[in-house]
């Protein structure tokens, strides 16, 4: 229903959309996922399950990992069935033997020589797309861009920040893939493109971990929104602005959209649409492979703008390494008060660690989002929009895909190759913001984690309750202040 | 006031030794004096500045009288460094520059000795320090101008060179709180004194 109301008023604005050139070449499409994972992904978007079927996580204790085949052995199923992928120190299980993973995780739990096991649980992108505006950037206003880019223009070059996410499109050119057009399975032309308000030499290669070995595309548009938020040209007399403009840009895919899936399902021969509804997944799995790859080839600054209430070990153990190679990480506190308000993942960990947040989100107002969490683990806030709280022009426009173009609601052959600003609310636009002012902070010289975490804590407008408390965290983000840092009295 | 100061060295080297002759039992001296002032605040200082110390430069006078002295000093020292931000013991440099002025008005009594051309001299007094921060990108108000006041200690030794020409040296411990501590990487450090221990060398005229 969002999304049709989304297409009805975007349809307005088609006069705003930019179309961004394609070449006339088509791609193959060397699909992530084998057929049988496809057929699990299926399967967990039909069933709204909470995570991958078939697919766990084991962590071994210290000295163990040598006998992994004789635990493994207790599954169902023979070795031939299994694929085995180490993240880290981390055991990736995939087995066609036995899609339940919950029970096959506390079964490898209860051996000796395992920590920890658990399924590849699914987290969900925390935006909302809704209808367009124009030009309405309150929301740099509010922590003080105009002042902090005075200080430092956008950063710089040598940092790099990594948005883990549904992608960025890193190519415009016409992509053969294959889709069920609803009476066969075709292979169509895709049009995609780059966004035209991110310069190409701004951006690192980057990695699909879930879709295709191909380039990275968004055929979703949160991770596009996400990224323009922290990184988005600015001073360029087009579109709308990002906070750390000249950082570069480390798109790794590690969600699956409607249309992922939906070429994905096609491209193994199973007819049909997918639910419209849904909005995607990201499997943990691949979450914490790309946070690892992010540190590991330069980035200092990660977003996760993703989250699900699903506390897992794995989360902090990642987390930690990331921080202990130098990489700040910027988390979404999560969208869920209205629904229970439970402690969302993996920012539910950050406040452990330093060199970690948890990011809120408040509206025009600088009041609390009705969405956003609360609770202990809530470290700082930033503007992540809200309807309720100035309409429309309270929600955060940056720079997206065209929604009309790939509505799952109205199109069979989608686009992506058009750009318009886009307005979404939720904690996943907050915490690019974070990590904007971090990449910032980090190019004006604050190279530690724990420090870049301690300074925009230090320089925060307090919010709410005087000191911290669990609607604000620390208070709203102040880049102005926090790139400004001390003298000898103030 | 800097300005001011050279005209103020003038009228004491012309008018004290005339007050002196004219009383007999009363001298006076004239003196510039340049040295350093190693800051109470020193991780404040060696933060933002990379040193814990200012060179300063001074004028003043002194009147004695039967060994009794009373001194008026103005001395000034600036320090060029940057902001940074401080999370526990490491400093970050934000490459953002910052200047500090320090300007002390001591005014002090003690007592001078004579022992041929060597005069040991020593007191106490107060002192009035003006200090100022400012840094590029400040709103109003980020800066700071301020006027404290604490005590201090002085002691030192002249040399007569000649029977109006002396040259020796001071040392001068000031203890003035009210402006660090409150903010900034001094109350990281828990540091808020202004003050510090300097050391000149001190050439004077009069008798």
């Amino acid at each position: 229903m969002k999304r049709a109301v989304a297409l009805a008023v975007l349809a307005g604005v088609l006069l705003l959309t930019l179309e961004t050139g394609s070449a006339q070449q088509s791609a193959p499409f060397p699909f992530r996922a084998s057929p049988d994972r496809v057929q699990a992904l299926v399967a967990a978007w039909n069933d709204g399950l909470p995570y991958v079927p078939g697919e766990v996580l084991v962590k071994f204790r210290p000295g163990a990992a040598a006998t992994r085949a004789s635990v493994l052995s207790l599954l169902r199923g023979s070795a031939a069935t299994r694929q085995e992928t180490w993240i880290g120190d981390v055991l990736l299980v995939r087995s066609t033997a036995d899609p339940e993973s919950g029970a096959v995780a506390l079964q490898l739990a209860q051996q000796p020589e395992v920590e920890w096991a658990q399924p590849n649980y699914l987290l969900r992108a925390g935006a909302t797309p809704t209808d367009p505006s124009y030009f309405r950037q309150w929301n740099m206003d509010a922590i003080r861009m105009p002042a902090a880019w005075d200080i430092n223009p956008g950063g710089g070059p040598a940092v790099t920040v990594a948005v883990i996410d549904t992608g960025v499109t890193t190519a415009s050119q016409s992509l053969s893939l294959p889709l069920w057009t609803g009476s066969a399975i075709e292979t169509v032309i895709i049009p995609v493109g780059a966004n035209p308000d991110i310069a190409a030499s701004r951006v690192v290669p980057g990695v699909d971990f879930v879709f295709w070995d191909g380039p990275v595309i968004d055929f979703d548009g949160h991770g596009t929104h996400v990224a323009g938020i922290a990184l988005q040209d600015t001073n360029n007399g087009f579109g709308t602005a990002g906070i750390a403009y000249q950082a570069r840009l480390m798109p790794l895919k590690v969600c699956l959209g409607h249309w992922d899936l939906q070429f994905m399902m096609s491209g193994s021969g199973v007819p049909g649409f997918l639910d419209p509804g849904d909005e995607g997944f990201c499997p943990i799995a691949e979450i914490t492979q790309a946070m690892r790859y992010a540190v590991d080839n330069g980035a200092r600054v990660l977003n996760l703008s993703l989250s699900a209430p699903i506390p897992l070990p794995l989360w902090a153990d990642t987390m930690r390494y990331v921080v202990e190679q130098g990489g700040f990480i910027s988390l979404a506190a999560g969208n869920s008060f209205e629904d229970g308000n439970p402690v969302e993942y993996p920012a539910g960990y950050a406040s452990t660690i330093d060199g970690a947040m948890a990011v809120g989100a408040v509206g025009r107002s600088k009041a609390r989002a009705f969405y956003s969490n609360t609770g202990s683990y809530v470290e700082i806030a930033a503007p992540g929009g809200s309807v309720r709280d100035g309409g429309f022009a309270g929600l955060i426009f940056q720079s997206g895909v065209f929604f009309p173009d790939f509505d799952p609601f109205s199109v069979i052959v989608p686009r992506f190759d058009r750009y318009v600003d886009v307005p979404f609310q939720g904690t996943s636009m907050a915490a690019p913001h974070v990590a904007g002012v971090a990449a910032l902070l980090r190019a004006q010289g604050i190279t530690s984690p724990a420090a870049i975490e301690a300074a925009i804590k230090a320089f925060a407008s307090d919010l709410g309750t005087p000191g911290r408390d669990d609607l604000y965290g620390y208070g709203l983000v102040d880049a102005r202040t926090s790139l400004r840092g001390l003298g000898a009295t103030r | 006031m800097t300005r001011r100061l050279p005209s103020l060295v003038a009228l004491a080297v012309l008018v004290v030794p005339g007050a002196a002759l004219a009383q007999s039992a009363v001298t006076g001296r004239a003196y510039v004096t340049l040295g350093t002032v190693f800051m109470t605040a020193s991780e404040t200082f060696d933060a933002v500045a990379d040193t814990t110390r200012i060179n300063v430069v001074g004028v003043g006078g002194t009147v004695s009288w039967q060994g009794v002295f009373v001194d008026v000093a103005v001395s000034k020292g600036t320090l060029d460094g940057q902001r940074v931000f401080v999370l526990d013991d490491e400093v970050f440099d934000l490459g953002i520059p910052l200047e500090i002025s320090v300007r002390p008005v001591d005014i002090a009594g003690g007592w001078r000795g004579t022992t041929g051309p060597v005069s040991p001299y020593g007191g106490a007094g107060i002192t009035f320090l003006t200090y100022e921060e400012t840094a590029e990108f400040a709103d109003p108000g980020d800066d700071v101008s301020e006027r404290v006041s604490g005590w201090l200690l002085l002691g030192g030794v002249d040399v007569s060179i000649l029977p109006w020409l002396h040259a020796g040296g001071e040392v001068r411990y000031r203890a003035v709180t009210g402006v660090l501590g409150e903010g900034g990487v001094s109350e990281a450090f828990g540091e808020d004194s202004v003050g510090g221990t300097s050391v000149a060398v001190r050439v004077s005229v009069g008798l």
